[in-house]
């Protein structure tokens, strides 16, 4: 540079006027490595991995045969431990670049011989390598909710999933830092993070068989990883309470704390330039600090401890004891007797079974308080044994002493968890007189569950998602570095519209944009294998008909009038099919004919099981067999396997005046108009892709009495 | 040694030292790094720090630069105790051995990020950035990313980010490592500048001894921990001057020159420091010694070196040059640190 340079500036007393507006160091820190992570592409170039391991994940979950037979709260569950794991693995990369990463590049030592705390340097980092976690959750939502297929248990999956996954993305991203506070490259760094990610890992990935069992219950609480995979699927999958399992958060939380307590309160104040060389805090006059290697073993030693207090403490705890006072006031032998309002019922996997029971004391004398446990007992040959605790969130109640005449309802929930052949019972035991005295078991009758497995999933919604999402997060990712490399070469500024933040803007609508397409075709690629949108359905073949058998025939099975019923419709609805799809080679037209009770109390179709096969054109009659002055009206209404809660809840919105349905909800599959007693109604459709569907009849409290019943088909 | 160091510099100008070190010691486990460092440096003043490789100069600057803790010793920067390395942070600016630059960033982004560390506020740091990079003259480049530096830029936005919180001890370890002929002396210019006319104090490690020579004020000498030469470069080149020859004979001839070199009184060691040009060093009884002794002033010197030609002569060696080398100061390095050599 030439001697006519201008006259260095001097500015030596600015600096106590500046400092009053200046930004906190760790804020500074914070938005510089935010900005190098970013900017300098190593966020986005994980995010891209992230989304491509999410991407493969959907892709297989969702063609692969075997595991499409998921139900759709165990695939959220999937896509939430996935997103999380892969989000550990984020944080803790990034984490374990920090200081190590700054050592290797020499950039470490400028950083320390500012002012700057050292703590408030590692604040500063530890925050900025957590930026990336809220952006992977934002890229998950969209796999989780196209694998979720509208699952009542996306949200609480999404919310446990920011939560758990923040708490453990701390608990990661701080062992990371951690370990690279301590190490002096990246390649020590990362493999001992690396280490300790798989260690936690390991456990998590062994077989069923090892998992279980007291020692294996008590490794998987311990690992913090297994816990939080645990508690989620006990939440999410198994409907659980979150009572019975927060016993399980406890080591993912501790682990969290203690990674930020040993980050940030411990060890920050000692950053050095090298690690584990000569000691280069400044020795405080009168105090003395441990050495590194001293201070680290008695962090160990703490942590240990911490452990060890925490664990027996929540092991016992999630035995669940039933240990209740007894009232034993009156005869211990009195039985009494149970009764089940369900006999039978075919669901699929995921769905929930509601029932209830009633325990009534038939004698002269008061009985003794009780406990009713539910069972559950698998059918098939192998005797494979059912864990009820995760078939239902509450496995046994409490009923008091019952007087003479009296009777307590219970209401049960049943979740099906795997498909197979079940008996659901319920068992009475009268608590003994005391330590020398037994009492007797009453059992209730079982409730048969068929559950089918799950087979709605259409893989075909997913494949937009999984191109799409890397593709835009790469072109994104291109264009920020691009603008980034233009704006810095001494090109022409470029307008506003092409900031990174706003293209960074642009990534997150374009991703929202493919995951409502990826949703818009799931559903419109459902509602094309289903057949015709009911609404289109349902004008043309709706005629009341003549009533073919008031009054008439006892066995309502049997209507020969029906397959000749002028009221069957003559048009095809085969032609509104907007696609024209895998209905055209139709095996041929069945009519299928359901008639109600003929008492006014009689809430069930006469019959409860229909079965179609695949391909056909079915035209249903609905004979309504009450008598025209009891007012009772009745329709028939096939709705998508797991959806009658949906579609019952959407009939009583529509009210009275809608005839007590919501003809536009997509989970209708067909149904026909609510008739008075005596009338008769049909409806024509494409019969839906091989499956059991659900009928139910949507005025109020008909399901609920029982009017329900399924249309296989096969 | 120490104190008079101290003494000297303090005679040499009115002003109170900026840096005193006092007895600075480093050891790590058994291996003693720094054995007693002890020196004072006024402001305006450059002090050329001085040494081979493992002489314990970057462990000096980094105890100065409060990155390492001395296991004895202390030193005041601008009236400020070691034992308070968050204060000294604020008021000293250092050019680090590893320059280490962010590559992803733009100078000006650089400095503004580190004025901002400094307690700036946004506004203020990126003014202050715009005005260094105009100092070093980076200003037209302050935009682009450091990636696309050239060498020499990236040791003058180093210099720049040393200069960023306006510090009056200024540290550069090494700053023209590595650059051109031309880019050495316009750095070297612009530290002189600095010192200049920021009245700070800089400290200059560098194993170039003729850019010492150049630059500095003052100089101390290290090797193996120990502090072998210091004072002003005037004082420590007019020791030297006349207590060492560089003679060239004929590559064949060394051992012949050596051996007539070693029985003439006054040479205390003869060495050959070049085998394949015929380079040797000789090292003469001190000075004042060979003054005391006999007992007459100024021309000992000059005789001893006739003696010495005539001896070379007389034995039939091929003289190629004979003098004091091409620096006095490295004369001087060579003498003081010949252990490492030899």
């Amino acid at each position: 540079m030439s001697e006519t340079t201008s006259q260095l500036r001097v500015q030596r007393q600015t600096r106590a006027e500046a400092s009053g507006s200046a930004a906190p160091a760790w804020w500074v820190i914070f938005r510089n490595e935010a900005h190098s992570l970013w900017i300098g592409g190593k966020a986005p170039i994980l995010l891209l991995l992230f989304s491509i391991v999410l991407g493969a994940h959907a892709f297989v979950t969702a063609f692969n045969v075997e595991l499409s037979l998921m139900p759709p709260a165990e695939m959220i569950y999937e896509t939430v431990k996935t997103a999380m794991s892969v989000g550990l693995f984020m944080g803790m990369i990034i984490g374990a670049d920090m200081f190590s990463g700054e050592r290797e590049r020499g950039t470490l030592e400028a950083l320390l011989l500012t002012p700057t705390g050292r703590r408030q340097i590692v604040i500063g980092k530890f925050l900025a390598a957590l930026t990336p976690w809220p952006a992977a959750l934002l890229l998950a939502f969209p796999f989780m909710t196209v694998l979720g297929q509208g699952h009542e248990i996306l949200g609480p999956a999404v919310l446990w999933g920011a939560f758990l996954g923040t708490i453990l993305v701390v608990a990661y991203t701080g062992t990371g830092l951690l370990v690279s506070f301590w190490s002096n490259t990246n390649r020590t760094s990362y493999l001992v993070s690396l280490g300790i990610f798989i260690l936690i890992l390991v456990p998590s990935q062994l077989p069923g068989r090892a998992q279980t069992g007291a020692a294996g219950q008590f490794l998987q609480q311990l690992n913090p990883l297994a816990a939080a995979n645990h508690f989620l699927s006990k939440i999410l999958v198994n409907n659980e309470t979150v009572e019975e399992w927060v016993t399980w958060l406890w080591t993912p939380v501790l682990f969290a704390v203690l990674a930020v307590v040993l980050l940030i309160a411990y060890s920050a104040p000692g950053l050095r330039l090298e690690a584990g060389r000569a000691r280069l805090t400044w020795r405080r006059p009168g105090g003395s600090i441990s050495s590194g290697g001293a201070g680290r073993a008695a962090g160990l030693i703490v942590l240990l401890g911490l452990f060890l207090v925490v664990n027996p403490g929540s092991t016992n705890a999630s035995t669940r004891p039933v240990d209740r006072p007894v009232d034993r006031s009156l005869g211990a032998e009195a039985p009494v007797e149970i009764t089940v309002d369900l006999d039978y019922r075919t669901v699929r996997t995921g769905d929930a079974v509601f029932f209830d029971t009633v325990v009534r004391n038939p004698h002269a004398a008061a009985t003794a308080p009780m406990v009713v446990a539910m069972n559950i007992i698998n059918l098939d040959q192998e005797g494979d044994v059912v864990d009820p605790e995760d078939w239902s969130p509450e496995r046994t109640q409490y009923v008091e002493r019952l007087d003479p005449g009296d009777a307590v309802t219970l209401s049960w929930r049943v979740n099906a968890i795997l498909d197979g052949d079940y008996i659901v019972y319920m068992v009475v035991m009268p608590e003994p007189a005391g330590r020398d005295a037994t009492s007797q078991a009453v059992a209730s009758a079982g409730v048969h569950l068929t559950v089918m497995p799950f087979t709605r999933l259409n893989p075909r919604g997913v494949v937009p998602l999984v191109i799409g999402t890397p593709l835009v997060l790469g072109m994104g990712t291109f264009l920020v570095l691009m603008i980034r490399r233009r704006d810095t070469e001494g090109g022409a500024p470029l307008p506003r519209y092409l900031r990174p933040g706003v293209v960074a803007i642009a990534v997150v609508m374009s991703i929202g944009a493919l995951s409502a397409v990826a949703i818009g075709s799931q559903s419109a690629a459902a509602s094309n294998a289903t057949g015709p949108e009911p609404s289109a359905a349902v004008s043309p073949n709706i005629q009341p008909s003549p009533p073919v058998a008031v009054g008439g025939s006892s066995d309502p099975g049997a209507s020969p009038g029906a397959s000749q019923d002028p009221g069957v419709s003559p048009s095809a609805p085969a032609s509104t099919d907007p696609e024209g799809s895998p209905s055209a080679p139709a095996s041929g037209a069945i009519a299928l004919q359901i008639d109600t009770g003929t008492e006014p109390e009689d809430f069930a179709y006469a019959e409860s099981t229909l079965t179609a096969s695949a391909g056909s054109t079915i035209t249903l009659t609905l004979n309504n067999l009450t008598d025209m002055d009891d007012e009772i009206g009745h329709n028939w209404v096939l709705v998508e396997p797991g959806q009658e809660q949906v579609v019952l809840a959407s009939g009583i919105a529509a009210g009275d005046n809608g005839d007590w349905l919501d003809v536009h909800n997509p989970a209708i599959v067909a149904f026909t108009a609510l008739i008075e007693g005596g009338d008769s109604a049909s409806v024509t459709f494409e019969a839906p892709p091989p499956g059991i569907y659900p009928f139910v009849c949507t005025f109020p409290e008909h399901y609920a009495n029982g009017m329900l019943g399924t249309l296989t088909i096969e | 040694m120490t104190t008079q160091t101290a003494e000297q510099a303090k005679s040499d100008t009115e002003v109170p030292p900026l840096l005193i070190a006092d007895g600075l010691r480093m050891s790590y486990g058994p291996r003693v790094a720094l054995r007693g460092l002890s020196f004072s440096l006024s402001a305006g003043r450059i002090l050329g720090f001085l040494g081979p490789n493992g002489a314990g100069k970057t462990t000096a600057i980094r105890i100065l630069t409060t990155m390492l803790v001395p296991s004895a010793g202390q030193f005041v920067v601008d009236g400020i105790s070691s034992s308070e390395p968050a204060r000294i942070r604020q008021r000293i600016g250092v050019l680090p051995e590893n320059l280490g630059l962010p590559m992803q960033m733009t100078g000006v982004e650089y400095l503004t990020f580190f004025g901002q560390l400094y307690g700036r506020s946004p506004v203020e740091a990126r003014a202050r950035a715009l005005d260094i990079l105009e100092d070093v003259g980076l200003h037209q480049r302050g935009a682009s990313r450091i990636r696309t530096y050239s060498h020499g830029m990236r040791q003058r936005l180093g210099i720049a980010r040393a200069l960023v919180n306006d510090p009056v001890v200024i540290f550069l370890d090494e700053p023209t490592l590595g650059l051109d002929p031309r880019g050495q002396q316009e750095l070297l210019a612009l530290i002189r500048r600095i010192a200049r006319e920021r009245g700070a104090a800089i400290v200059l490690c560098s194993h170039l001894l003729t850019e010492i020579e150049g630059v500095c004020d003052d100089v101390v000498i290290l090797n193996l921990g120990q502090v072998v030469a210091a004072g002003s470069v005037a004082d420590v080149l007019g020791r030297a001057e006349q207590s060492v020859i560089q003679i060239r004979v004929d590559p064949s001839s060394v051992d012949a020159a050596i051996g007539i070199l070693a029985r003439i009184r006054g040479v205390k060691r003869a060495a050959a420091t070049d085998l394949l040009t015929g380079r040797l060093v000789v090292d003469l009884t001190d000075g004042g010694e060979l003054k005391q002794r006999a007992g007459a002033a100024g021309g000992d010197d000059a005789l001893l070196r006739n003696r010495i030609l005539a001896a070379l002569l007389k034995g039939g060696i091929p003289v190629i040059s004979f003098g004091s080398g091409e620096s006095r100061l490295q004369d001087l390095f060579l003498q003081v640190t010949d252990e490492v050599i030899s």
